[in-house]
């Protein structure tokens, strides 16, 4: 006897708490096998170039913490960089070290939340408790040097807004000592977890042509 | 260094009769082409061993709306073998159709979806082209440069018919411009009322 499939149409979110945000899914389902998905991924937009086509360098910096935000100077680097490329500015070397020390502390940031929620939405929420104190600390950095902990409003055109607290590189040396320890434990939590694997393992893999086909770009 | 220049003499002689200028700006390649030589121009780059622009980066556009010519089409692609990048641009007209490059680049899909969505530009052959960025039943382009910045639409929760309705935008305020000369002297409508 043959087996009879049927594929299911269902519209998943723009509100949804696997989501992590507003994303629309209209997703074709065989079983649990995604055949077909249609992203309504515009829910998030809210025109920054049009914005900032309206603003001056100086007051464009903070959308752009609101790009991406968990890594947000990250993409006011990207910014200042732009401007500096087509001014000529030569940036002093004082400023290039802080901001490659802060982009660096934002890729930490953004890779703690990207692995532990990943471990939290297949069912493990430890990693997640544990990442998140220290993403705190990181934070605190963030907050040390531009006041705020998320939408720093830190890096201008040409260097950064001011200079380092006194005795902050301290503490950011004292968080390097420290923190190799914290991605062995959750090495040891998560990479040879089998729940983790069975969950994880042959999911959503990408050839090397498919990653240069869709311009993958990490 | 050395090797852009190498690069662009490659260009200019393989693709001589295409190319209508090229530049070297800050230490990249810029090409202009006609938008007719597109699809060969990118293909080109894409197969030739020289070359290698394997991965389209982004492509967008610019509005300039005082030209004839109204919109420059712009391809970001990049090189991973020879570690370059390529800029190329076309002009095109209001309502002009362009090629679209999906069959070469699957990524493009969704580009040339946004470019259409932001500044109405029509690609042909494009497996579908629908809006991808604004609301749905969303009127206009919004990175045209005769698009107001306050858009044309406001969304609110209405109490009396107990759902959430559009509106024609209505500012509580003006939209004001903080462009100061200096932090301290203030914009220049103020700098107008006290100079009596």
């Amino acid at each position: 006897m043959a087996k009879e499939t049927k594929t299911l149409n269902l519209n998943f979110g723009p509100q949804h708490p696997a989501a992590h945000g507003v994303l629309r899914l209209i997703l074709q389902l065989d079983g649990e096998i995604v055949e077909k998905a249609d992203p309504h991924i515009g829910l998030l937009h809210r025109g920054t170039e049009k914005l900032i086509e309206n603003k001056t360098y100086t007051q464009a910096v903070p959308y752009f913490d609101r790009l991406d935000y968990v890594a947000p100077m990250n993409q006011e680097h990207a910014f200042a960089l732009a401007i500096e490329k087509i001014l000529k500015i030569e940036v002093p070397i004082r400023a290039q070290y802080i901001r490659v020390m802060f982009c660096e502390i934002g890729r930490i940031l953004s890779h703690i939340l990207n692995v532990t929620t990943q471990a939290m939405d297949v069912g493990a929420l430890t990693p997640t408790l544990w990442g998140f104190e220290e993403r705190e600390i990181l934070m605190g950095f963030y907050e040390k040097v531009s006041g705020s902990r998320l939408h720093a409003n830190y890096f201008r055109a040409g260097g950064v807004h001011q200079d380092l607290p006194k005795g902050l590189d301290r503490e950011i040396g004292k968080f390097c000592e420290r923190f190799p320890k914290i991605i062995n434990d959750l090495e040891l939590l998560l990479t040879d977890n089998r729940i983790f694997k069975q969950r994880n393992v042959d999911i959503g893999v990408v050839s090397k042509q498919d990653a240069l086909d869709y311009s993958f770009s990490v | 260094m050395q090797y852009v220049q190498d690069l662009e003499k490659i260009l200019n002689s393989e693709l001589n009769t295409k190319i209508k200028s090229s530049l070297i700006k800050h230490n990249q390649i810029y090409l202009k082409i006609d938008e007719a030589d597109l699809t060969e121009v990118i293909l080109f780059l894409k197969t030739n061993s020289k070359t290698k622009f394997r991965q389209l980066i982004d492509i967008t556009a610019v509005d300039f709306p005082e030209n004839e010519v109204r919109f420059k089409l712009v391809y970001l692609l990049l090189s991973h073998e020879f570690n370059q990048r390529i800029i190329i641009e076309i002009d095109v007209k209001e309502k002009e159709i362009v090629d679209s490059i999906t069959s070469i680049f699957p990524a493009a899909n969704w580009m040339e979806r946004e470019v259409f969505d932001m500044y109405g530009i029509d690609f042909k052959d494009h497996p579908d082209l629908r809006r991808i960025l604004t609301d749905y039943g969303f009127e206009g382009h919004p990175l045209r440069k005769d698009f107001p910045l306050t858009g044309h639409n406001e969304v609110r929760y209405s109490n009396e018919t107990k759902k959430v309705i559009y509106e024609p935008v209505k500012l509580e305020q003006n939209y004001r411009n903080f462009d100061y000369e200096s932090p301290w002297e203030g914009t220049k409508y103020i700098k107008e009322q006290t100079k009596e």
